[in-house]
């Protein structure tokens, strides 16, 4: 864009003084005229013509004769005015004028939905784009200036006020607004002073979900599937980027080698790590007796104490899932003594804790949930000790979590998950960040609270969709609008038929 | 010589010079290069499995973990399947292939 110069300056006051001088007057043509002359001072940094010609604009503006027409281009002036006290940092000024804009533009939309029949349908559609479209735009230049002089109360205000008054209105109409309220929640999370990381996923799960229900009741449904597609795009890279997820990572399996890498492996090693492997990944019909087979050859051979461990425990799961329970826990007693030879303590430690979250899980599925509670403990203590094997750590803590919520123990779940919540940033595994949140659903939809519930589930779709995990994003997905259905029916919404 | 001298440094001067040279296509070279010879040295670790056995070591330990959650869960879930099919056929879910679009974000993943 070229830089305004005083010739276009004069150019524009030309033009405003024929279109004046005219006997018809075009109302619209000339109050978007000084609102273009406004916008050229503003760039010469000529503050008061600029207010000026602003003002002049707004009066202009009331003499159309359509009132939505009349009401947006009133609003866009006085936004103007707004910003240019806001280029001379004059805010609590550029805040009254932002504020006036909004009054008008949130009285347009009412009146909008109030005389929607009335009105033809093209109208309706071309009006109320135009109109929300200002509206998102000058709420998050309102919320601009506050996050400018460090004001985050009044920022989330400016949201959570418009938020209450719509979501009160039960009207389906309002959702579209609604959706874009969550939108600009993702805008505030994102450009406050410290990245607000826990409303910046609320908000985000809350968009997915809205977006579903604007489509819904849109008269533009198409708008709503465009503009759904992008934001999972759109969203997703923000996630990414703000947790700095690395994609294809596959953390567990590289703690897992870094660990392997600490042993001087030989090839016999290797080859039986590759039986245990194919064995594990197969379904094998005579699981039991091959991996016996394995662990008397891995004896034989005098292969490492890690890779011997490795096949027991997969007996130890093998047999708990015939339900030989006594047999597995004899063989628990035989790993834990292998597993003490080994030398290498990080290596060791990592053994101890893989071994007892297999005791755990066999505890878990007969349904000894205080000894289950106990052997997962003690292998969250063993991963925890080597700072390389925290993700397996955060995630025998969701394991440990989802067996309080079992027990209806929903304060201690909460509390039990705080600490991969706290290492989430720093792991940025996509695959732990699912399952969290979908931990965190279900405590809250066990809690009754299920609109939060529903956020959680749509918050841990994203991330099971950023792990290309696509039957779980759609399963999650779809529970959190069912629930977030629910939640609006609860409140007084018609309810939502999705057939 | 004097007996104590001082150096000025231009915070914002070094941290764009650190910027540049981040930026520059030999610092990209070399960072490639360290890449692969750390890579490589896990391969030859693991004798080439290392991506393989990599991968299936984080699917089965996942496996692992979601049947437990999902064994534990299960109850909570089922009574909502019933009302998950109307919804996903008004979606319409097709697949969402995110890897192009998330691939774009800069992210420094080596931290092996």
């Amino acid at each position: 864009m070229t830089p305004t110069s005083a010739k276009d300056i004069a150019k524009l006051m030309d033009a405003i003084a024929e279109l004046e001088r005219a006997k018809k007057k075009d109302y619209e043509a000339i109050s978007d005229s000084y609102l273009a002359l406004a916008m050229a001072q503003k760039d010469l940094q000529d503050w008061n013509s600029s207010i000026e010609a602003s003002e002049d604009s707004i009066k202009w503006a009331k003499k159309i004769n359509d009132k939505f027409v009349k009401s947006f281009k009133i609003s866009k002036a006085t936004e103007e005015i707004g910003s240019t006290y806001e280029a001379i940092e004059e805010f609590s000024k550029a805040i009254t004028y932002y504020n006036d804009a909004i009054d008008t533009l949130e009285k347009s939309i009412e009146g909008l939905i109030k005389e929607r029949k009335k009105i033809s349908e093209e109208d309706f559609l071309k009006y109320s784009t135009l109109t929300r479209s200002l509206y998102v735009n000058y709420l998050k230049r309102k919320i601009d200036v506050y996050l400018k002089t460090q004001d985050e109360k009044k920022a989330k205000e400016t949201i959570q006020k418009p938020w209450q008054k719509y979501l009160k209105k039960k009207d389906p109409d309002y959702l579209e607004i609604l959706t874009f309220l969550a939108d600009i929640n993702i805008h505030f999370a994102a450009h406050q002073k410290v990245k607000n990381l826990d409303l910046l996923i609320y908000a985000i799960g809350e968009l997915v979900i809205l977006e579903f229900f604007a489509k819904k009741y849109s008269e533009d449904q198409k708008y709503w599937s465009n503009k759904m597609h992008r934001d999972l795009r759109e969203k997703s890279k923000i996630l990414v980027e703000t947790l700095r997820i690395p994609l294809d990572e596959q953390i567990l399996g590289k703690e897992m080698l870094n660990i392997l890498k600490q042993e001087q492996l030989e090839t016999k090693d290797h080859m039986y790590i590759d039986k245990i492997l194919k064995i594990r990944s197969e379904d094998v019909a005579k699981k039991n007796e091959e991996l016996m087979n394995i662990i008397d050859a891995i004896k034989k051979d005098e292969a490492a104490f890690i890779v011997l461990s490795m096949a027991q425990n997969e007996l130890i799961m093998s047999l708990a899932e015939e339900n030989k329970y006594n047999e597995a826990f004899e063989k628990a007693k035989d790993v834990m003594k292998i597993i003490k030879k080994i030398k290498n303590k990080l290596v060791k430690n990592f053994m101890l804790g893989e071994t007892q979250l297999t005791i755990f899980r066999v505890n878990a599925k007969r349904q000894d949930w205080k000894q289950a509670e106990k052997e997962v403990k003690k292998a969250i203590d063993y991963f925890e000790e080597n700072i390389h094997t925290m993700c397996h750590a955060c995630f025998a803590t969701l394991e440990l979590a989802s067996l309080y919520i079992t027990q209806k123990n929903l304060n201690k779940a909460e509390s039990t998950l705080e600490k991969p919540i706290e290492r989430c940033a720093e792991l940025g595994s996509p695959e732990l960040l699912a399952r969290l949140f979908e931990l965190l659903g279900g405590i809250k939809l066990k809690n009754e609270k299920i609109d939060e519930a529903a956020v959680h589930f749509g918050a841990s779709a994203f991330f099971y969709l950023i792990a290309n995990d696509q039957d779980k994003y759609r399963e999650f997905l779809t529970l959190g609008i069912h629930l977030y259905g629910k939640f609006l029916e609860s409140i007084g919404f018609e309810a939502v038929q999705f057939t | 010589m004097p007996e104590t001298f001082e150096i000025k440094l231009d915070k914002k001067e070094v941290k764009n010079t650190i910027e540049d040279i981040e930026k520059s296509d030999y610092y990209k070279r070399i960072a490639d290069q360290v890449k692969k010879i750390r890579s490589g040295e896990t391969n030859q670790a693991f004798k080439g499995n290392a991506d393989k056995w990599r991968d299936l070591f984080h699917n089965l330990a996942i496996n692992d973990h979601d049947s437990v959650i999902m064994s534990i869960m299960h109850e909570d879930y089922l009574g909502y399947q019933a009302y998950i099919d109307p919804i996903k056929k008004f979606i319409g879910f097709h697949k969402l292939d995110l890897k192009k679009t998330l691939e774009k974000v800069d992210i420094n993943s080596d931290n092996e």
